[in-house]
């Protein structure tokens, strides 16, 4: 009876500390107001006469209600790849999340671990070299893809900022002479992807609201590393339970299935996906799990990418394209084959914050670079299944 | 359309039958899943049995956004 006493207020107290508890960070972020430059580009993030035809803006692509990505279910369930502002323009892969994306640095090869890290885009080609920011030159990207929102050129995209509603927003930001059409395009553009990377980088976009954050606050203030959550050695399930140490309200010996989930998440022995899916904290001092790195999962092809029969000249090759993501990048941007060679095949370690989040409980969300996948539980499955493959 | 494996008739961890540790793992179909689309440079994963995975998959919904709104 004492033990079930005790067990019982354990589980109480780390409930609190999971569920409740001190959520001063969470809320300090919540009442911070957005900077003019956040709301600039907000403004801008959400325009679709930003397109050549008004048809898409960048959230067409990247909606908040499910995470900072494609918002269209019957698209996840089918093409993955959204549309772009013409009809039958399609790109080759799924829209990369959006948000608790700006602390990727500029693209690099760690010579340490012998592996690159950052840049944007699924295949790193923003490598933040030109704006030293990776994250607002991929902001700058899809106005002027054709395959997006296609825009003819930066003078055209300068002179549709003039014309909007936030114009005098933007040189209140920028300056009186920030949205000279005529002599300054590539200034302007610059500062267009500059302010859509500000309005990324807020807190509206990255309010560290999950029940995992409140976890972690309460963590931290117990003097706790979650990253230090793993199973305790052993086979056994009896064995598996959280490290030895601590009483029963350590943070560290979490009792139910979210804990032992983060445990094998951590774990180097199981399924270990925080090597890639970093659980050490970011900028904000939250984890964002990612890496900023580069794999090959393995992806299956997804036979329903629209990209494969594009015209010759956004697809030369047709049903056989292969998507050889960063390698592909690098050998395009000139590197010799033996930089190259090794990175064929590989995409960017998405972080994984929100990515459950639905629009309704029937929404079809797709995993992948390509959209292969179509539940967590598959994709999931398939990691582990890859597991037990060569 | 490729959507949606699903899981009928198989457990979560991709293996057919009931077995446990290495037996259950014997069973498990190399074919489940099509080949890679690059064959090369693939990253080496770990598996995990069907608990880890169903735990795995619950402490991912914690990661969503909202929960103080």
């Amino acid at each position: 009876m004492k033990k079930l006493i005790f067990l019982l207020a354990g589980f109480i107290l780390v409930s609190v500390l999971f569920i409740g508890g001190f959520r001063s960070t969470a809320f300090a972020q919540e009442a911070e107001k957005i900077s003019s430059l956040e709301l600039l580009g907000k403004a801008i993030f959400f325009d679709t006469d930003l397109s050549v035809n008004g048809a898409q803006s960048c959230a067409t692509c990247h909606a908040p209600e499910v995470g900072w990505t494609g918002p269209d279910s019957q698209v996840n369930l089918g093409t993955v790849v959204y549309q772009g502002a013409l009809p039958n323009h399609f790109g080759n892969r799924k829209p990369p999340a959006s948000g608790y994306a700006g602390d990727s640095p500029v693209l690099f090869f760690d010579e340490g671990a012998g592996e690159w890290v950052g840049g944007m885009f699924w295949d790193g080609r923003a490598t933040g070299e030109i704006l030293g920011d990776p994250l607002a030159e991929q902001a700058q990207g899809p106005f002027l893809n054709p395959l997006e929102q296609a825009i003819p050129n930066a003078q055209v995209l300068c002179i549709r900022i003039k014309q909007a509603d936030y114009a005098g927003l933007f040189k209140e930001v920028w300056g009186d002479r920030s949205l000279d059409c005529a002599k300054d395009s590539a200034g302007v553009y610059e500062r267009i992807g500059r302010s859509v990377a500000a309005y990324e980088r807020s807190a509206e976009v990255n309010p560290f609201s999950s029940k995992f954050d409140i976890f972690w606050d309460n963590a931290v203030m117990a003097g706790k590393d979650v990253s230090k959550i793993k199973f305790s050695g052993g086979g056994g399930m009896g064995s598996g339970m959280g490290p030895g140490g601590g009483g029963i309200a350590d943070p560290n010996r979490w009792q139910n299935f979210r804990n032992l989930g983060l445990a094998a998440f951590n774990d180097p022995s199981r399924a270990n996906c925080a090597s890639c899916h970093s659980i050490e904290p970011g900028s904000a001092g939250y984890p964002l799990f990612t890496s900023f790195t580069y794999d090959n999962v393995g992806m299956p092809k997804n036979p329903d990418n629209p990209f494969y029969t594009m015209p010759e000249v956004w697809n030369p090759d047709g049903a056989d394209f292969v998507d050889y993501g960063l390698g592909g990048f690098l050998k395009g941007a000139g590197y010799p084959e033996v930089v190259y060679q090794q990175e064929l095949g590989k995409m960017k370690v998405p972080s994984l914050r929100n990515v459950d989040l639905h629009a309704s409980e029937d929404f079809v969300k797709a995993y992948g670079h390509n959209g292969y996948f179509k539940s967590l539980e598959d994709i999931i499955l398939f990691y582990s299944w890859r597991g037990l493959t060569p | 359309m490729n959507g949606g494996l699903g899981m009928g008739g198989r457990g979560m961890d991709g293996c057919a039958g009931g077995g446990m540790g290495d037996m259950m793992e014997m069973m498990c179909d190399p074919e489940l899943f099509p080949a890679p689309e690059v064959d090369q440079n693939l990253a080496q994963m770990n598996h995990f049995n069907t608990m880890d995975q169903n735990n795995i998959l619950a402490f991912l919904k914690t990661l969503s956004d909202g929960y103080l709104d």
